[in-house]
């Protein structure tokens, strides 16, 4: 023990507490940055055990925690991808009572129908049945090519979501590189965790992930268990339009295959499932109602001879298949007199003589056809024996339902997020009074080792005046 | 120093929370503000959940109850203005009958005037049977463009007038009572196979109906070419194209107004009961529509339940929301200027 290990001690001592205020400078100015973890140190005794030397930058992450966040994150993807891309079809269906849903349109024809039974004669009759079942084919129609836009925006956000997961994914595997490369513990190395786990979260919302630590670097699972990033290697995404299917690498990982390895969430996920499934059902139920409509007016009419158009038709011709019919459904033009039809027909039938002026036998058989419940495909989901005006009723219920439910969820998962986020905060976040308290003990800490260095130089001048 | 300390959220997480909590309560309040205003859910399908097909297909039910009320109410002024046209015409046949039954054994001081009354009667039961309503003719079936009956002397639609045919089918004033038989007869056939056309020119076969409910059809009204119609017109012809004062034989004169009282006296009835059809069509009406009012009533009061939202209960809502908000306002401002920094 001496005077110059004296020296040496303070000397320790304050070249830490600077480094101390240099930690807690850079944990104050990141303290706005959502995914920065707050840098602790490690402080050991020095080699000759009498001063203090900093051995490491600590970054504590609870790594549960961080999975929990990440699988959260993925849920709420999903769930709010979906709901937007529904609410781009489903915002044309409307809303009950502003009159111009699908069941509003099949309702204004069934009444303009009674009303022609009771006053045959009248044109005005004649032409509201024309103008409602003209407003009803353009209602399917406008629905259709909303579909139809919503499946294309489905597909633009596949696109962009995958060069972005395959951007992040050769992120990752860099930083893993350089991670390999650096020594634990250096300031450097915290920055680049840092940055890594910010592209691992950014990740988790595009698709539910798995990570693994090996080492200092990490790996990359589908959520299913398909290796997206294994040892050093990357298996970048690619999706074919034609077959649907999302390959990571070799692997298929299609969100959806029972048994499948591959995701399960994520707005890739919502994306991908609404283009491949649940858009096209929705498009399989308009087409449903749309031939319903057709063929129940077909076989209701009995002037048309067969093969030859009813009152709705598949863009001019009789029924043919019902894809896409939604689209082309359309009145016969034999019933418009600005087409050079004649409006009488509604009365006499699309192939009709000029009849009685109050015949209404023609005219019931339609009202029965909307009355009667009419035999939908049990696989479209909405139900097999029901009238036309309850099947729309049903499909615009359903469909709109879906988007709201879309919704619920999307801000249930989200609450769950932010909840997960604050839990994480408390260990990994940066608290400003706890800083600046630090601070005030790092400030007291180098007054006080200062102030030995002081006393220590007056003991030497005293020594060195004495000689 | 202990590795275990109390920890407290970061700064940053405080703030954020701070912030969700007011967007939240922001658009809570402006979802209140949108129900007090409109009296319904903002969010219809959010709120609806599983029964917004239901919801949905209310509302097409009830307007389909509403149009039916507005068309059977039309309908029901038809079947009236019909029933009382029918009354105006028994009546005029009615009078006849009773002139004529005064004079069925032979003839009284009123003989001679019966030919006159007959055809009278016989052109004051066609132009009440052209009583059109709204512009359509109630006696002439589905064809309600067309005349029904035709007047003793008018050309029918066929060019002939009634009594240019009675008169080809019966001839002179029968002699003798087999006389008197074989014209009746030869009559009766013209009215069964030579009546369209030239009596009657609306629609043949035909019944007028109209849908009055979901799923049920009134079929209503009587035309012209009905056997009661028949049997009256041939009744009134038998004494309008026959003087039958001029009938010398007693017994021809009695065989002939026998025919022609039983003619007048069944088609009297038959008008009296289409009279009490129409009425027992225009009663059926009537409890349909008072069942369709409820049944709109229940409608609406159920739209009202799923969609409707209590005013009094959104405009409290929005008073309490409006307090948590200001309440929050204050909280994070004073939270905000609490720092550390303002005691070093």
């Amino acid at each position: 023990m001496s005077i110059t290990s004296a020296f040496n001690a303070s000397r320790s001592g304050l070249s830490a507490a600077a480094a101390r205020a240099g930690l807690t400078s850079t944990n104050i100015a990141n303290s706005g940055r959502a995914s920065y973890v707050r840098r602790d140190m490690t402080m050991v005794g020095s080699s000759d055990n009498q001063g203090v030397t900093i051995t490491a930058i600590k970054r504590d992450v609870d790594a549960s925690l961080q999975a929990r966040q990440r699988q959260a994150a993925a849920l709420a993807g999903f769930e709010q991808g979906r709901a937007e891309g529904l609410a781009l079809y489903t915002r044309t269906l409307g809303e009950p009572g502003d009159g111009s849903t699908l069941p509003d349109r099949v309702s204004k024809l069934q009444t303009s129908f009674d009303l022609l039974s009771s006053e045959p004669a009248d044109t005005n009759a004649q032409k509201a049945v024309v103008r409602a079942g003209e407003a009803l084919a353009r209602s399917l129609n406008e629905s259709a090519r909303a579909l139809t836009a919503a499946r294309a925006d489905a597909y633009e956000v596949i696109g962009s979501e995958i060069s972005e997961a395959n951007t992040l994914l050769g992120e990752i595997e860099r930083l893993n590189e350089r991670l390999d490369g650096s020594e634990t513990g250096a300031a450097a190395t915290a920055g680049l965790q840092d940055e890594r786990d910010a592209a691992l979260d950014r990740l988790s919302e595009i698709v539910d992930i798995e990570v693994r630590a090996r080492g200092a670097r990490v790996d990359v699972y589908a959520g299913g268990g398909a290796p997206l990033i294994e040892g050093r290697e990357i298996a970048p995404l690619s999706y074919d339009p034609g077959s649907g299917v999302l390959t990571a690498g070799a692997v298929d990982v299609t969100p959806g295959r029972p048994g499948g390895r591959g995701f399960a969430a994520g707005s890739l996920g919502a994306a991908l499932t609404l283009h491949d499934a649940t858009l096209p059902e929705m498009g399989r139920q308009l087409d449903a109602l749309a031939s319903r409509l057709v063929l129940a007016f077909e076989d209701a009419d009995a002037s048309r001879s067969p093969g030859a158009p009813g009152f709705f038709t598949d863009a001019g011709a009789a029924f043919s298949a019902p894809d896409g019919l939604a689209g082309r459904i359309a009145v016969n033009i034999a019933v418009r007199p600005e087409a050079g039809g004649q409006i009488r027909r509604v009365r006499d039938g699309m192939e009709g003589v000029p009849g009685n002026v109050a015949e209404t036998g023609q005219i019931l058989a339609f009202v029965a056809a909307l009355e009667t419940p009419q035999s939908f495909d049990p696989q479209a989901g909405l139900g097999t024996d029901m009238s036309l005006g309850e099947y729309a009723a049903t499909l615009v219920g359903e469909q709109a339902g879906a988007t709201a439910r879309a919704k619920a969820a999307a801000e249930a998962e989200t609450a769950t997020l932010s909840a997960i986020a604050v839990q994480r905060s408390e260990t990994e976040g940066v608290n400003v009074d706890d800083e600046l308290q630090k601070l005030l003990q790092i400030e007291q800490s180098y007054a006080a080792n200062s102030q030995v260095i002081t006393a220590l130089t007056r003991m030497m001048d005293s020594l060195l005046a004495a000689v | 120093m202990s590795t275990f300390s109390i920890s407290a959220p970061s700064s940053l997480a405080s703030h954020m929370m701070r912030r969700d909590s007011l967007s939240k309560l922001q658009s809570e309040m402006n979802r209140a503000s949108r129900e007090v205003a409109t009296g319904r859910s903002a969010d219809p399908y959010g709120s609806l959940g599983g029964r917004a097909g239901r919801a949905l297909g209310l509302h097409g039910e009830a307007a389909r109850l509403e149009s039916f009320l507005t068309s059977n109410a039309v309908l029901d002024s038809k079947l009236t203005a019909s029933e009382s046209a029918l009354g105006t015409m028994r009546e005029a046949a009615q009078s006849v009958l009773t002139l004529a039954v005064g004079n069925a054994t032979s003839p009284q001081a009123t003989a001679e005037e019966m030919q006159r009354a007959a055809r009278a009667a016989f052109d004051r039961i066609a132009a009440v049977s052209n009583t059109s309503h709204a512009g359509r003719n109630l006696f002439s079936g589905t064809a309600s463009d067309a005349p029904a009956l035709t007047a003793w002397s008018e050309p029918g639609p066929g060019g002939t007038p009634p009594e240019a045919a009675v008169a080809a089918a019966i001839g002179a004033p029968p002699a003798t009572a087999a006389e008197a038989a074989t014209k009746s007869a030869a009559l009766k056939t013209l009215f069964q196979t030579g009546y369209d056309g030239t009596f009657y020119g609306g629609a043949v076969g035909t019944q007028s109906s109209a849908a009055i409910d979901s799923g049920r059809v009134l079929e209503f009204g009587v035309s012209g070419e009905a056997d009661a119609f028949r049997d009256v017109l041939r009744g009134l012809s038998m004494l309008a194209s026959t003087d039958v004062a001029q009938i010398g034989d007693g017994a021809a004169y009695q065989a002939w107004m026998q025919e022609a009282v039983a003619a007048l006296g069944a088609g009297a009835e038959g008008l009296l009961s289409a009279e009490i059809d129409l009425g027992e069509a225009r009663n059926r009406l009537d409890e349909t529509k008072l069942a369709q009012q409820d049944r709109l009533s229940l409608l609406q009061s159920d739209t009202a339940a799923l969609e409707g939202v209590d005013p009094y209960d959104a405009a409290t809502r929005l008073t309490e929301l409006q307090a948590r908000l200001e309440a929050s306002y204050a909280v994070t401002a004073r939270l905000a200027r609490l720092s550390f920094l303002d005691y070093l």
